[in-house]
């Protein structure tokens, strides 16, 4: 079954990708629509029966090459259950919209085909996804993680004749190639420490790791901290933290729903998944925690202040992406992995819902993104506008304070404000902050774009229409999500402690014996085997195939590790009840000055922002990121580029070259053209100069000894 | 003593020279399959013991190295005889092939002065008859050129060989192992020799006019299977005596002969000139990796050596086929015209250029991992150097095979010729592939 999930979308993409020429565009959409909906109606099955123990898939042996040994193997774990639920059912949702969305489009002309070639796209982002996911080893990982890179690229750059679009996809590829490199490096020491990239053997390691120390750049570093960071230098860059955050924002150049599948909802996260994945190392990684926090923290503060006084829809929910990202990290930071995928997992909802309807609110204005060309449009598109305000609901954390009673992000978003009380009172007091500004940012998008007067042009506000079924049905299957997906696992991710522990099938007695683990390991592979049987007699077809392999987990069984001493969770529960209701009254704050800015008295943002010149421009201006980065990488690199080029390669390498080929080198066969004059004893004459140099050094050299 | 067998091969080629000799001036086609099938007999009867144990007796040596020389050497030589033009004044080619393989193998098995001697000069002899067999103007330059300079070369090894049986009184091949100012003196003289027949700078003068005046057949022999018998000589020596002392003569010639081969093949118009040049640097390279001391440099060089013969042969007879004055332009077109001959002297030159996919390129990799292995950065330097000079004029001669012809002229190809082009690419795309296949065997069977 899960070999069908990860291969649905790839034959997806190359049957549209390369068939549609034979089957027809819309044949090729349709297919590959069809596998992803088929891969995603799986993974619920997996999502649901899963049972908390591991077990792998191997596909097939990958790479051997010395003592690097790398199987294509599939890892099905809850980590793996909750991400293959939602990238399935937001690619799946994404792929319907997308009918409708890209049914027309002015970037192109009429004879032009587009369309396969976006959807084949779309499955090939899906399948890097699905290989990231259920990787089983760091190599495999990294083959995910750059195919969804590559895919983003693409994606972000499918208006190729639109020289900004180019500039962004160049952008977030060239970014994220900083964070990969970390990545690789981490990914490199750990094998150089552990002689091994499969999770299970690093997972193991990991205890001596913390022992270990290593020196890189100069420095003593304990290894598990300096892997640690490294491999979150990478999860930087995949999930636009602060810093390597600056290509995302660019990034909605790219269609909308690509914004909602990938910068949104699924590649993003990766770096989440990623530090949730390694747990069993950050557990014994403090410091590389504590970077975690802070950036995360940060990141969360930065990207609200930013989304303020964005005017563009996309951007204002690109950063407020950014800042729930950091949220997550947040969560992950302070050793609560199981929250930090909790909000990933709601957030992937509403993010996903509330990019879906702004592209619905563009699509009907006709690719006006501008947010003070809307206004008064919930008249006209009543559905999109009901689906933005759940969406707005749910990222606001609306919900009933002290009940677990509220939207998805209510309960998700709560659960990490917690966790950061006990972790670290810095993120504490930005995420509160960032929950005020989240709110307000949420709440003047609504605003502006569906209430007051016309503001933009007459023409489009009239012609304004709601978006065809393809686009609200995906509207609505998501809204289910935002509304309930907290609440129903609200438990299982966060609530209690005993069920958070089998729902990742953790063992009760973490801090027992070595013989203690092995023998639940033992327990887990028999546990596992019926089960898998049986998976694999339900759904014949293909499914029989698979081979089973269990592998006995050497190091902490579970798809997350929570270390002995972190009590996180728990305490987490019993904080005090301000601490509680913190987010829900800077939620209602910000909500109120929101209604106060743009519905009770529209100018007096004007008015702020005049008065408070140099801070809004700080702010409109992204925090000068773009400009600062400008200033010390990109113009001292063209300037070094440059001289490099000019100077370097045109003057040195060039002249040198030129002079070799035209000058010395034609001198130099000429002259040994003359000295094959054909006269034989001119060679007679060189072979004996050539013995006596011979007997010269080989008596002098050979004889002295 | 060694066994029967053993002697098999070095009979099938005396005995098949002398029945070839008589059957000559009636039956020259039967001379030419008598020699192919003496010359097969010997390539067989070396295949079948190649595993066999060892045997030595006071004069040869009878060990993987000499076997998987001579069977080289065989081969090399029967893809020269499938190239050599009947006809002519002279009908003795086939017999001339078969003395000069008979000189080869002995080289290859030579672990005594006098067999070293005789083999040489076996092979040098044979090959100035060889030289001079069409009776033209050019074809007499070159093998007189190659005569009065071999004599000098033949003395020059002979005076070393006495020099090095004085210093250590026996006539033994390893007698070079020794040290001392006289043991120096005989090795420069041996090396100088030795480097004459491997036609490297300054002892080179003889190949561009053999490559260029003689039969191509010729030249290819001198080239290829030649080559291999002194190079196994070169592997022996070095497996008997210690390589530091003969290992800076070696490298400066060899040092010096990739440069200048190079150089001067840079110029050359004329296909056979170009090859002639070119096979001075191959000889370079061979020498460098000897002369780098590193632990894999004996199958490094005989694995170099291998590869560049199809290649050369190849070359040589598709040069063979476009006429005695074979130069750049009448390439032009030559896939289209003739499929098979451009197809195969297409990869021949992509292969002694060394660019994959093909055996040259594993040639040229293993021979720069032994200059890295033993620390020559000086030589290795020089190698790099003059692989890019080489990529630069085969591939001028590569591109020009592919463009559109004005002329169709196709030339003729007889049916040997097409089969021993259709091998040789074979060897080289195969080997460029696998190149284990030949390696592991080598890496076996050297001691």
């Amino acid at each position: 079954m899960a070999t069908i999930i990860l291969l649905a979308p790839l034959l997806g993409a190359l049957i549209c990708g390369f068939g549609w020429r034979l089957i027809g565009e819309r044949a090729g959409q349709v297919i590959a629509t069809a596998l992803v909906f088929l891969a995603a109606a799986l993974s619920w099955v997996i999502f649901l029966t899963h049972d908390g123990q591991m077990y792998q898939v191997v596909l097939m042996r990958w790479i051997e090459s010395g003592s690097l040994s790398t199987e294509w193997a599939i890892r099905i774990d809850r980590l793996t259950a909750i991400m293959l639920v939602v990238v399935n059912t937001v690619s799946a949702l994404v792929h319907l919209y997308s009918f409708g969305y890209m049914a027309h489009d002015d970037n192109w002309n009429h004879h032009e085909h587009y369309k396969a070639r976006f959807f084949a796209y779309l499955s090939f982002f899906t399948f890097a996804m699905l290989t990231l996911v259920t990787s089983d080893n760091l190599v495999q990982m990294f083959f995910g993680w750059e195919g969804v890179g590559v895919a983003s690229y693409l994606l972000i750059g499918f208006y190729y004749r639109k020289p900004s679009a180019n500039a962004a996809a160049i952008k977030a590829f060239v970014v994220n190639r900083v964070g990969d490199f970390g990545f690789a490096l981490g990914i490199m020491a750990l094998f150089f420490l552990v002689d091994s990239i499969r999770f299970d053997d690093v997972f193991a390691a990991a205890p001596q790791l913390a022992q270990t120390n290593v020196s890189f750049l100069w420095t003593e570093w304990n290894a598990a901290n300096l892997i640690g960071v490294l491999l979150f230098i990478g999860a930087m860059g995949k999930s636009a933290q602060l810093g390597l955050h600056t290509w995302l924002p660019d990034a909605m150049e790219g269609p909308t729903p690509v914004s909602a599948l990938i910068h949104a909802a699924t590649m993003v996260t990766a770096g989440v998944f990623l530090v949730c994945r390694m747990s069993p190392l950050y557990e014994f990684a403090p410091d590389a925690q504590t970077m975690i926090v802070v950036l995360g923290a940060t990141t969360a503060f930065f990207a609200a202040t930013v989304g303020l006084v964005q005017n563009d829809i996309k951007r204002v929910i690109a950063y407020s992406t950014c800042s729930q990202l950091g949220y997550m990290f947040v969560a992950a930071g302070v050793g609560v992995y199981s929250a930090a995928m909790f909000h990933l997992f709601t957030h992937a909802f509403f993010k996903a819902m509330l990019f879906l309807g702004a592209g619905s609110v563009i699509h009907a204005m006709h690719h006006e993104q501008d947010m003070r060309n809307y206004g008064g449009l919930w008249k006209k598109i009543p559905l999109t506008f009901a689906a933005m305000m759940i969406g707005t609901l749910a990222i606001t954390g609306v919900g009933i304070p002290l009940t677990h009673i509220g939207f998805a992000g209510f309960l998700s978003k709560d659960a990490i404000i917690e966790s950061a009380w006990v972790g670290s009172s810095y993120a504490f007091w930005l995420l509160v902050v960032a929950a005020c500004f989240t709110s307000f940012y949420s709440w003047r998008l609504i605003f502006l774009t569906f209430f007051g007067k016309p503001r933009g042009d007459h023409h489009a506000y009239d012609h304004a229409h709601e978006s065809p079924k393809s686009m609200l049905i995906p509207l609505g299957v998501l809204a289910l999500g935002a509304i309930f997906s907290g609440m129903v696992w609200y438990n299982s991710f966060f609530g209690d402690h005993d069920k958070v522990a089998s729902w990742f099938g953790i063992p009760h007695h973490e801090a027992t014996s070595h013989e203690g683990e092995s023998h639940a390991a033992a327990t887990a592979e028999h546990g596992a085997a019926p089960q898998a049987a049986d998976e694999a007699g339900a759904h014949a077809g293909g499914a029989g195939v698979e081979g089973h392999a269990e592998v006995a987990a050497l190091g902490p069984i579970g798809a997350i590790y929570i270390g002995p001493e972190n009590h996180v969770i728990d305490e987490a529960h019993h904080a005090p009840v301000w601490v509680k209701v913190s987010p829900f009254v800077a939620m209602v704050l910000g909500f109120l000055t929101a209604v106060l800015f743009y519905l009770v008295k529209p100018s007096l943002p004007a008015a702020l922002a005049r008065s408070q010149r140099p801070l809004y421009l700080f702010l409109l201006n992204k925090w000068y990121f773009d400009e600062l980065f400008d200033t010390i990488f990109v113009r001292p690199a063209r300037r070094l580029g440059h001289f490099l080029w000019k100077r370097g390669d045109g003057a040195v390498i060039d002249g040198a070259i030129n002079g070799l080929a035209l000058g010395i080198i034609p001198a130099l066969t000429r002259l040994a053209g003359r000295a094959q004059s054909g006269y034989i004893f001119h060679y007679a004459f060189a072979m004996f100069l050539g013995i006596a140099i011979l007997i010269t050094w080989m008596t002098l050299t050979g004889g002295a000894n | 003593m060694p066994s029967f067998p053993a002697l098999l091969p070095l009979l099938f080629l005396g005995f098949g020279a002398v029945a070839a000799m008589l059957a000559a001036p009636r039956l020259p086609r039967l001379s030419r399959v008598l020699a192919a099938l003496a010359l097969m007999a010997a390539a067989a009867t070396l295949a079948a013991r190649l595993w066999a144990p060892a045997g030595q007796s006071a004069l040869l040596s009878d060990d993987g190295l000499a076997r998987s020389a001579g069977m080289m050497v065989c081969l090399a030589a029967l893809g020269s005889l499938a190239f050599l033009r009947p006809g002519g004044p002279s009908k003795e080619g086939p017999a001339l092939i078969l003395l000069a393989s008979l000189g080869g193998l002995m080289l290859a098995g030579a672990t005594h002065a006098a067999s070293l001697f005789l083999g040489l000069e076996l092979v040098t002899l044979a090959l100035v008859a060889l030289f001079v067999l069409p009776l033209t103007r050019a074809a007499l330059e070159a093998g007189y050129k190659f005569l009065i300079l071999g004599a000098a070369g033949a003395a020059t090894l002979l005076m070393g060989l006495a020099l090095a049986h004085a210093a250590s009184g026996t006539a033994d091949l390893q007698a070079f192992a020794g040290r001392g100012m006289m043991l120096g003196l005989a090795t420069a003289l041996l090396m100088a020799g030795l480097c004459f027949k491997l036609a490297l700078v300054p002892f080179h003068m003889w190949t561009p006019d053999a490559f260029d005046g003689a039969p191509r057949a010729a030249a290819a022999f001198a080239g290829a299977a030649s080559k291999i018998a002194v190079v196994a000589a070169l592997v022996r020596l070095h497996t008997l005596a210690p390589p530091e002392v003969w290992a800076i003569g070696l490298g400066l010639a060899g040092g010096a002969s990739i440069l200048l081969g190079n150089l001067v093949a840079l110029r050359q118009d004329g296909i056979g000139r170009m090859l002639g040049y070119s096979s001075v640097a191959h000889a370079g390279y061979v020498a460098s990796t000897l002369a780098s001391g590193a632990p894999m440099a004996a199958e490094a060089a005989l694995f170099y050596i291998a590869v560049y013969a199809p290649a050369l042969l190849a070359a040589l007879c598709v040069t063979a086929a476009l006429g005695p004055e074979a130069r750049i332009a009448d390439l032009r077109g030559l896939v289209w015209r003739r499929p098979l001959a451009g197809g195969a002297m297409a990869l021949a030159l992509i292969s002694l250029a060394g660019l994959p996919v093909s055996a040259g390129f594993f040639g040229k990799y293993i021979v720069f991992t032994a200059l890295i292995e033993g620390g020559a950065w000086t030589l290795l330097a020089m190698a790099i150097a003059g692989s890019a000079l080489g990529a630069y004029y085969y591939l001028r001669f590569v591109a020009l095979i592919f463009r559109r012809a004005p002329d169709p002229a196709a030339p003729f190809l007889p049916a040997a010729d097409r089969l021993l082009l259709l091998l040789a690419s074979a060897a080289t795309a195969v080997l460029g592939l696998r190149p284990d296949l030949l390696l592991d065997p080598l890496r076996r069977l050297l001691p």
